[in-house]
């Protein structure tokens, strides 16, 4: 990152009124900069600010002003409360398995679709698998419920097809984690694909050759060239997803959720939207969001930290 | 080149895994449409295996896009808000990002740093939730436009496709007089239309799709956009009655109400992102330089 020349603080009077000249030569540049600066400064840091009701009795009424402070009394109820350690573990587990899924399928596909060598028909797949990509939640959450429904639901036909019992999927805590991760490979995985595709495509043909020459079959040529080829940006972008693992998928699980599985798909998200905006009890759900951001800052520093120790490039 | 045996076997391995890959994405959008077009007793008759309609019926259409149903003012308040929030967020994070771009920028550090300290660490949904509030804007017409206008990560894509626009370019526009908004108009932006686009259509996406900052900061029915609404629709097996006010007709079963609702949400971007694909690529390409 290339640094600022900040105002040389050499001698006096002079460099200052160079500065301030300096300063002056850039006010367009600075005008420019004024409406998203504006931005940031209401949406982004006027709420770091609103933190400060995780630390009151906050009163929506009363408001900053008239609420009594209540130091850490939130927190503790935060970890005496059974609901929120249990969207806490939840988070943790769905955010590790969509981990794993969200960050395999995409490479397999990747790898996949490079093998194809019809090119009509990989443009075709490829632009089918993106399809999810473009839809909310709302919308795929909807086609779920369609297709898991338990009377005329495709899935349940098919599982009585092949002489299983019928079930509402959706309100059975054994599949529920289950149908979080699927779904969500489904809906990302071929838009994720995308920058392995690329980064395939940015390969030295030349290796191939060299493999093709040496007798190495396909499957081979994809474990020891491709593979290794793309390994920096697989190593990249595994660092984003450990970034946010706090965050499981708010979209997803409140459009799939129901009271039946609460306990095994309630997330910090969907908690602290409960408790804060549903139940109004705004300064337990406030003192939820700050462990949620404390522990996401502190995960993304520390992947960034040995991201740059691995390849010497992090993240910022 | 003709293919040993066993690179045979994986080549068509490989063709029959990726189409069986592709049907089960796709699949279950055929699988909506054609519930949203079949006769409710064909389905049934059926048990709901309806992939491929024999008999078609525009019932639930009718009923959902019935005069004065609220999916039209719905429908207005989406392309509303994506209309005037694409904009914004352009004009917001284009500004932004050409500033930032400007290395002899004094303070230039300091200020990348207020923009990107952000990205770390967040009010989180209740702090920002009551800023909102205290803003006033719970239940306005433009809070969506608003809150979803910037994103830093969008600004950093941009400002370093900026940065490698050449110096001298710019350098010789202004020997030639042109002042900073000139060079940006007239130079930059016409160069940059690639990341402009696709960082535009990512933000159409996010504003067409949004359904969360509507369900917390809109409470009025006559200001939600068409996914709170369809979200309504969904979640209740029974249809709220200020959703649709043509009253006097009792409606038709749920469930193809429900499918049609979901087509008519997101038939848009079903439709146009075909077209916009390989601008959404460039995008992540150009985001994934980065890094």
């Amino acid at each position: 990152m290339g640094l600022a020349t900040a105002v040389p603080a050499k001698k006096a009077e002079k460099p200052l009124k160079r500065g301030l000249n300096q300063i002056w030569r850039f006010k367009l540049l600075y005008l420019l900069l004024l409406p998203a600066f504006v931005w940031v400064l209401l949406f982004d840091y006027l709420p770091l600010y609103g933190i400060s009701i995780a630390f009151m009795d906050y009163n929506v009424i009363q408001g900053w002003s008239g609420s009594e402070w209540a130091g850490l009394k939130y927190f503790r109820m935060l970890f005496e409360s059974e609901m929120f350690r249990n969207a806490f573990r939840n988070t943790l587990l769905i955010s590790l398995y969509k981990m794993i899924s969200g960050f395999v399928c995409p490479i397999l596909l990747a790898l996949a679709l490079n093998e194809i060598r019809t090119a009509w028909f990989k443009k075709t797949l490829q632009t089918a698998v993106y399809l999810p990509r473009f839809v909310s939640w709302v919308v795929y959450g909807g086609i779920i419920t369609l297709l898991l429904s338990p009377e005329t639901g495709i899935i349940n036909k098919l599982i009585e097809l092949f002489g299983g019992k019928p079930a509402y999927l959706l309100v059975e805590p054994a599949y529920f984690r289950t149908i979080l991760v699927v779904t969500d490979a489904m809906k990302e995985m071929g838009w994720a694909a995308i920058i392995y595709i690329a980064a395939i495509a940015g390969l030295n043909p030349e290796v191939y050759e060299a493999a093709i020459m040496d007798g190495a079959t396909r499957f081979r040529r994809i474990l020891h060239v491709t593979l290794p080829g793309i390994a920096g940006t697989i190593v990249v972008i595994f660092i984003l997803r450990v970034g946010t693992v706090m965050s499981a998928g708010l979209d997803q699980v409140i459009n799939l959720y129901n009271p039946m599985v609460f306990e095994v798909g309630d997330i910090l998200d969907t908690y602290i939207y409960r408790v804060g905006i549903e139940q109004f009890s705004l300064s337990l759900a406030a003192a939820a969001d700050v462990v949620k951001g404390l522990i996401g800052l502190a995960m993304v520093l520390i992947v960034n930290h040995i991201a740059k120790r691995i390849n010497d490039s992090g993240i910022f | 080149m003709k293919l040993t045996r066993g690179e045979s076997v994986f080549v068509t391995t490989n063709y029959i895994l990726l189409t069986v890959i592709t049907l089960i994405i796709i699949v279950p959008f055929w699988y909506v449409i054609s519930v949203s077009v079949t006769p409710y007793h064909i389905f049934s008759e059926k048990n709901g295996l309806v992939l491929f309609p024999t008999s078609f019926s525009f019932q639930y259409y009718e009923y959902l896009l019935k005069e004065g149903s609220m999916i039209y003012n719905a429908y207005g308040i989406t392309i509303r808000n994506t209309v005037f929030g694409v904009l914004l967020a352009l004009i917001l994070t284009a500004t932004a990002a050409y500033a930032l771009a400007e290395k002899k920028l004094p303070g230039r550090r300091l200020i990348m740093l207020f923009f990107v300290f952000t990205m770390l660490f967040k009010g989180g949904m209740i702090p920002t939730y009551i800023t909102i509030k205290s803003l006033g804007l719970l239940n306005t017409d433009y809070v969506l436009i608003l809150v979803m206008a910037y994103t830093a990560f969008n600004m950093i894509i941009m400002k370093s496709f900026f940065e490698g626009i050449p110096e001298n370019l710019k350098e010789s526009a202004a020997i030639d007089g042109a002042s900073e908004l000139r060079i940006l108009w007239r130079i930059v932006l016409p160069l940059s239309m690639p990341v402009i686009a696709s960082i535009g259509l990512l933000y159409l996406v996010t504003y067409w799709n949004d359904f969360f900052n509507a369900l917390l900061y809109v409470t009025d029915w006559h200001k939600a956009p068409v996914q709170l609404v369809l979200r309504t629709i969904i979640a209740s097996s029974s249809l709220p009655p200020e959703l649709l006010e043509a009253a006097g007709t009792t409606p038709p079963p749920t469930i193809g109400i429900q499918m049609a609702a979901i087509v008519i949400v997101a038939l848009p971007m079903m439709i146009i992102y075909p077209f916009v694909q390989k601008y959404f690529e460039q995008g992540m390409l150009i985001g994934s330089v980065k890094g």
